[in-house]
């Protein structure tokens, strides 16, 4: 499996998780291997910037709720990581990589993320949630939400400012 | 004609031309082949016309390895096991004849190409009044095949037998033919061979209420079934003290079973209208030939099967239910064990929703009703690797006729669990690919597999074909090596299993060697 650049920095609990977004991006900054694949933006951006993709990001699901669901089962039962910006980082790459651009319209935007999804499928990229076989994008996408939910005023949470 | 054993004079002497040991699905083929070909035929059956506990508890034996009902999976009277048939017909893939290199003691000695006109004739034994076992084409009308992503799993097609009853069905034939003598409860208690063991000079036979007999045959037929063929030659060892056929020490080694999972999978669908209803359940379908019961599944296709060197894998699957956009209220009264497993139901339930609205948000489209899609039912069984230590040999036990019962150690491997979780996956990625499912995988990684979720009641392999008898029971002809004139006739033949239902195929190997049979007696008479 490829994405393992994140490991290291993780599981370290929710003491930990505010702030962590900044350091990693320093990290990332750092990384030249790693920073040719993540998008240019990211690296410049603040964390508010980055925050607000990741909600973009959320955005497109039919049931963010659900999809926070099935991503706290993946943290719970595979401890991925929990690193906002990395899933936010990662599914900016995959749909790069398939001609998504910032601003593109929800409905391009959709069809990127299929294209992503099913080349996932395709390739053999796919993570196990409770033995479901999903995408790795698809993966990503409900940690993200799992992630986005928590940092919500109704999950109780303080926003990460950085 | 039929004879009941038990009325025939002691230590009477039948002689005829061909003896057929068994009246199953084989051997009522066989025979009614030959009907009016001017070869006396002498069908011999342990059963009478209805089930018989005292008969049947001739089937019981030990079970030593994985767990297996040796009686309750077969029937012993007329018409044999068909007389519990399921109906479930399909041919064997073409891949399934060839030598794999992957599968160790797999090929043939034919071919599918080679099987093919007795696949058509073994149709129309079974009341199939339809070929279309692979052409999706002939059932559009329930829909079309699932658009599966990846190329490595195919929409296929069992067709039912109605299920067709050989004894009820066919005993007319039997009746009518007057080259043909059926002897109802009459067990063959050895075949006796020449002194140098290389020709069938007699068959014993024994009612259960003491009636000794036997018949004189130039040629024999066994076709008692997968596990009592390999049984009736091992107990054959007044000359060949290893029994018949045995000499290379094959007899009653690689059993096989098609290893049935009731849940190996959970598939989700957003729009059940998706899936062809022939997919669902069985399915009436009316031809210009009849009525046609069919059932779409999926198997794994075989450049997959070349490519990753698995065993294959059949599916079929059934609706099971909806699941609705907006949770459930959960159970708020009620025991705590009721409460319990309404959490957990709901729990599930809320997985099966993440999962299909994740799916409706990348692949798919969102949900335009109250349901986010359904979850179906998944069953599957496979395909069994050819195993030597897996296999059939003599009980120190012994049945009412004092012969010793069968023993049987039935084993599954590693490589058999490993391609069924490998085939699942594959499955979960076609689905996945095509967008509008997802899949869960069940079944288990194992490091071993010793008890089985089920079984089809499938007997494989045991007295199996080959060219080399050092590595079959029986030759291309069904000829057992070494011997002149015995043969064996059932899924005991097989030297694989394929994944699919073994009773079309037993069927057509038997009309293969009925065209045998009647040659060998052709030319021998003109000899004559």
């Amino acid at each position: 499996m490829e994405h393992e650049e994140h490991q290291s920095t993780e599981h370290h609990g929710a003491a930990h998780r505010e702030g962590v977004s900044r350091r990693t991006l320093l990290v990332l900054a750092g990384t030249a291997i790693v920073a040719a694949a993540i998008p240019s933006a990211l690296f410049l951006a603040e964390p508010e910037t980055a925050s607000g993709r990741a909600a973009g990001f959320v955005r497109l699901l039919a049931d963010p709720e659900s999809a926070a669901r099935l991503g706290e089962v993946w943290f719970e039962k595979s401890a991925p990581g929990e690193t906002l910006a990395i899933y936010e980082a990662r599914l900016s790459r995959t749909l790069d990589s398939h001609g998504w651009r910032e601003g593109m319209d929800e409905a391009e935007t959709h069809r990127r993320l299929a294209q992503a999804v099913r080349a996932d499928y395709a390739a053999n990229r796919i993570t196990v949630i409770d033995e479901w076989h999903l995408s790795e994008t698809e993966a990503n996408l409900a940690a993200l939400a799992a992630l986005v939910a928590r940092k919500s005023p109704a999950h109780g949470e303080e926003e990460d400012h950085g | 004609m039929f004879i009941d054993g038990r009325k025939v004079p002691e230590g009477t002497v039948v002689e005829t031309g061909l003896a057929i040991i068994g009246a199953g699905a084989a051997g009522i083929a066989i025979a009614r082949e030959l009907a009016g070909s001017g070869i006396s035929v002498t069908l011999i059956e342990s059963g009478g016309f209805d089930f018989d506990p005292e008969t049947q508890d001739l089937y019981e034996g030990e079970s030593v390895g994985v767990d297996y009902p040796l009686t309750s999976s077969r029937l012993r009277y007329f018409g044999g096991t068909t007389n519990h048939w399921g109906g479930w017909c399909r041919p064997f893939e073409p891949i399934d004849f060839e030598e794999r290199d992957w599968v160790p003691y797999s090929g043939w000695p034919i071919t599918r190409a080679e099987l093919d006109p007795f696949y058509e004739r073994a149709r129309e034994v079974c009341q199939i009044r339809s070929p279309a076992f692979d052409d999706a084409s002939a059932w559009e009308e329930g829909g079309k095949p699932l658009p599966l992503a990846g190329g490595e799993v195919e929409t296929r097609f069992f067709l039912y037998s109605p299920p067709t009853r050989f004894g009820k069905k066919y005993r007319p034939d039997i009746e009518r033919a007057k080259n043909i003598a059926c002897y109802l409860h009459s067990n063959v208690t050895e075949i006796v061979p020449s002194e140098n063991g290389t020709e069938v000079e007699r068959l014993d036979i024994q009612t259960l209420s003491g009636v000794r007999f036997s018949v004189k045959p130039k040629a024999c037929v066994l076709a008692t079934g997968g596990i009592e063929n390999a049984r009736m030659l091992l107990l054959s060892n007044s000359v060949e003290k290893a029994g018949l056929g045995n000499r290379n020490g094959i007899v009653g080694r690689f059993f096989m079973e098609h290893p049935h999972v009731p849940s190996p999978a959970t598939f989700l669908v957003t729009d059940l209208d998706l899936v062809a209803s022939w997919y669902r359940t069985y399915t009436k379908v009316v031809t210009p030939a009849g009525n046609v019961v069919m059932r779409g599944c999926l198997l794994m296709n075989d450049a997959y099967l070349r490519r990753t060197k698995r065993l294959g894998t059949v599916i079929t699957f059934a609706p099971s239910r909806t699941i609705p956009v907006t949770p459930e209220t959960a159970l708020a009264e009620g025991t705590d064990e009721e409460r319990a497993r309404a959490e957990a139901a709901a729990r599930q339930d809320g997985m099966f929703r993440g999962v299909l609205q994740l799916a409706r948000s990348t692949t798919s489209s969102p949900a335009a009703s109250g349901e986010a899609g359904w979850r179906l039912g998944v069953g599957c069984a496979s395909e069994q690797e050819p195993n030597p230590a897996s296999r059939i040999t003599l009980s120190n036990e012994k049945d009412a006729l004092g012969l010793p019962r069968t023993k049987l150690d039935w084993h599954l491997k590693k490589s058999d669990a490993d391609s069924l979780r490998g085939n699942l996956e594959a499955v979960a990625r076609a689905f996945g690919g095509w967008g509008e499912g997802r899949v869960q995988v069940l079944f288990p990684e194992r490091d071993e597999w010793t008890e089985a979720e089920g079984w089809g009641n499938h007997h494989l392999g045991t007295t199996r074909m080959a060219a080399d008898p050092k590595r079959g029971v029986v030759d291309a002809d069904c000829r057992v090596h070494g011997m002149s004139n015995l043969f064996v006739a059932g899924s005991s033949l097989f030297p694989t299993g394929s994944t699919v239902n073994p009773t079309l195929t037993l069927v057509a190997l038997a009309l293969r060697l009925s065209d045998h049979l009647k040659r060998r007696f052709a030319q021998s008479a003109a000899v004559e």
